[in-house]
Order: structure tokens, then sequence, then C-alpha cells
């Protein structure tokens, strides 16, 4: 049912004429992929910076709260760039996006790494007071910025399988990996 | 020196034999690849941004520096022994290719302004040199890095 | 190497580097204008 939902959502994109014209736009679409790309530099590079002190691992001198909240801004810029850049991405190629396992595996993981962004940001803002300053944070803080780096390198890692066709709709595949990838027609055509 | 022949002797050395034959092993370096280059992307920004006055303008740009040129070291390990890797797989394509010719000049230069200017230059007291060689610096460290990473992209592109 | 000396290698080589850098995305810029220009005239 909501694969059906979906795929007809992305084959009524797909009709669009800007969506066409962006696909085949070889500097446009190159131009928006490399900024997609590129921007997760700011977004996860300013990321890294603010686990690894909550790790213990880097900044060890300068307070918790001073590192996250300096860098919430350039985090929070690269974040709103990469989701223009990104749905964009998916509106030039609709059908092809909305039937990729690695596709709909990064928006598990990225609504996920969102749910831990906002449980450790609360807890840190509850507790900071008391380990500001400890080099080293408490564990339940250690635990949530590794959460943080794993589960967002495991959003950047789908996003990059993308790119490859093992598991898209024109491959065998059994009727379980077509209903994960939501490949209507071909489960159709399984029965 | 051939550096035609190099590319052929890599193109059929052991490390080819695995780039080629295992496409899983060679998605998941390339994974490592990127990774890593974005934690180079988020050193080089914090450091340079803060020696512009951008970011962290509390924090002595003496510290940002120390600690983001360390996790800089991790990542540009990480990305050199991935990207020989990768480049095994498709060595003599790479060959013919401008944008990777233009990768491998911005990256040497990358290499040596880190590690014979700049590294060196900002282990004296910041506040001793003037704010626009300051500025100058970072500009150029940002500059670099994006040529290296986005010529990178484009290699896949051309 | 002194400071002062190894502050102006870094601020001219900086220079040098951010002008190498506009140059090479301006004839990039070029051939795609170029390629436009072709394409719609």
């Amino acid at each position: 049912m909501l694969n059906e939902l979906l795929l007809r959502f992305a084959e009524w994109m797909d009709t669009h004429a800007w969506s066409t014209a962006l696909h085949e736009s070889y500097y446009m679409y190159s131009w928006v992929e490399s900024t997609h790309v590129l921007t997760l530099a700011l977004f996860f590079g300013m990321l890294v910076v603010i686990d690894l002190r909550m790790l213990g691992w880097a900044f060890t001198s300068v307070p918790a709260s001073t590192i996250s909240k300096r860098l919430e801004t350039p985090m929070m810029i690269g974040f709103a760039i990469m989701v223009v850049s990104g749905l964009l991405l998916v509106y030039a190629v609709p059908v092809r996006t909305i039937n990729s396992i690695w596709f709909r595996m990064k928006m598990v993981l990225f609504v996920a790494a969102g749910i831990n962004a906002l449980l450790f940001r609360n807890k840190m803002k509850a507790a900071v007071d008391s380990w500001d300053n400890d080099p080293t944070p408490p564990k339940r803080m250690r635990t949530g910025a590794g959460a943080s780096l794993a589960l967002w390198s495991c959003v950047v890692a789908s996003g990059r399988l993308m790119a490859y066709d093992w598991y898209d709709c024109h491959q065998n595949m059994s009727y379980f990996m077509y209903w994960v990838a939501g490949c209507v027609h071909e489960m159709v055509e399984f029965e | 020196m051939d550096v035609f022949a190099f590319f052929q002797w890599l193109d059929t050395s052991w490390l080819a034999s695995i780039s080629k034959a295992y496409g899983g092993v060679f998605a998941v370096v390339q994974i490592f690849h990127l990774l890593a280059m974005l934690m180079l992307g988020g050193m080089v920004l914090a450091g340079d941004l803060r020696l512009l006055g951008v970011l962290l303008k509390d924090v002595p740009s003496e510290v940002v520096i120390e600690n983001t040129q360390k996790w800089f070291n991790v990542a540009l390990v990480v990305l050199l022994l991935s990207g020989i890797f990768m480049s095994s797989a498709v060595a003599i394509k790479l060959y013919y290719n401008s944008f990777f010719w233009a990768k491998m000049a911005s990256l040497a230069f990358g290499i040596f302004f880190v590690y014979t200017i700049r590294r060196p230059l900002l282990r004296y007291d910041h506040s001793t040199i003037n704010p626009w060689t300051l500025r100058l610096i970072a500009v150029a460290s940002m500059t670099t890095w994006f040529v290296v990473a986005a010529s990178g992209r484009w290699i896949g592109f051309s | 190497m002194g400071q002062a000396t190894l502050e102006k290698i870094a601020a001219g080589l900086s220079v040098v580097v951010i002008v190498a850098a506009v140059w090479f995305y301006w004839v990039q810029i070029l051939d795609v204008l170029e390629l436009l220009e072709m394409a719609y005239g």
C-alpha cells in the first residue's frame, strides 16, 4: 500500500519537465550533487568535532558546551543546504531513488540519527553544568556521541551506496527484496 | 621517470586484483574515503574559520589549530591509503583523466603547504603573526582542500 | 627558518594559490558558457 503510494508519487514527479531537465543537465545535476557531497564537510565535519569533544578525544581543555554551542550554527547551515540539495536530487531522479533500498535505509537511519540527536541535546542541556569542564564527559554522553557518529556515518554510507545498482528493480531478486525496494511492478510479475 | 609505467604497474598489481574483483570491497573502501574526506574537511573548516575569526572566537586559535591538526593527520592517512586502493581499480582511466591530475596537483600542494608552511608557522604565538597573513593562510588552505575534494568528485562525472 | 621569513613565504604562497584557484575555476566557467552559447546561440 505504502509502496504503491510512494511509487505513484515518484512517477508523478517524473512527469515534471523540471525533473527531466535537472536529470539531463550534465552541469546542473553534477553541481547539485557536488554541493550535496561537499556541504557534508560542513555539516558532518562540525558534527565530528562536537562528538569528538563529547567522547573526550579532542578539545579536552575547552568546555564541552562551548564547542557544541559555537559549532551548532555552522552545522545547521550545512544541514539546511544538505536538505535542499538532497530534495533536488530526489526530484531529478524520483523513481529510481524511491525504489532504492539504500535510499530507504538512509531515510530510516536519518530519522534514527535525528531522534538520537534530540535526546542527546536534551541530556546535555539538563546536566552540562556538572561536567562541562571535564576532559572526558560522563559515560551516557560518550555513548550518545558514539551513537551519533555511527548513525550519521551510516546515513552517509547508505547515501554513497545509492550510486550502485546491485539491488535496483531490474535485477533478479527475491519477492522480499522487491518489497523492501518497493518494486511494485516486479512484485506483480513475481506472483 | 615514466609515470605511465607506474599506472600500468598499479593496474596489474595485487591491489588491483582485489579492487577490480570485489565490488563490495571497493564500495566499503570508498565509504571510508568519503568519511575521512568529511573529517578532513571539518578539521580544515574549524581551524581556518577560527583563523578568520568566524568560529569559536572565545577559544584561543592555538588550541583550535592544535586539536584540529591531530585529527586532520588521522583523516589524511585514511584518505591516502583508501585513495591508492581505489585508484588501482581504474588506474589507466585515471591516467587519462585531467581532473585526476588537478586533484593530485592540489593534493601535493596541500600536503606541502600544511606540513612545511601552515603548521610550522602556526606553532608560533598567533598574536605575533600579522593578522592578514593568518587570514591569507586560512583562505589558501580552505581553497586548496576544496579544489582537492571537488576535483575528486568530478573525476566520477568526467 | 625564522618566523619573519616563514610568514613572508606563507603570505606570498597563499596569494599565489588563491589566484591559481580562481583562474582554475574561471577557465572552467568560460568553458561552460561557451558550451551554453553553442547550444542556445
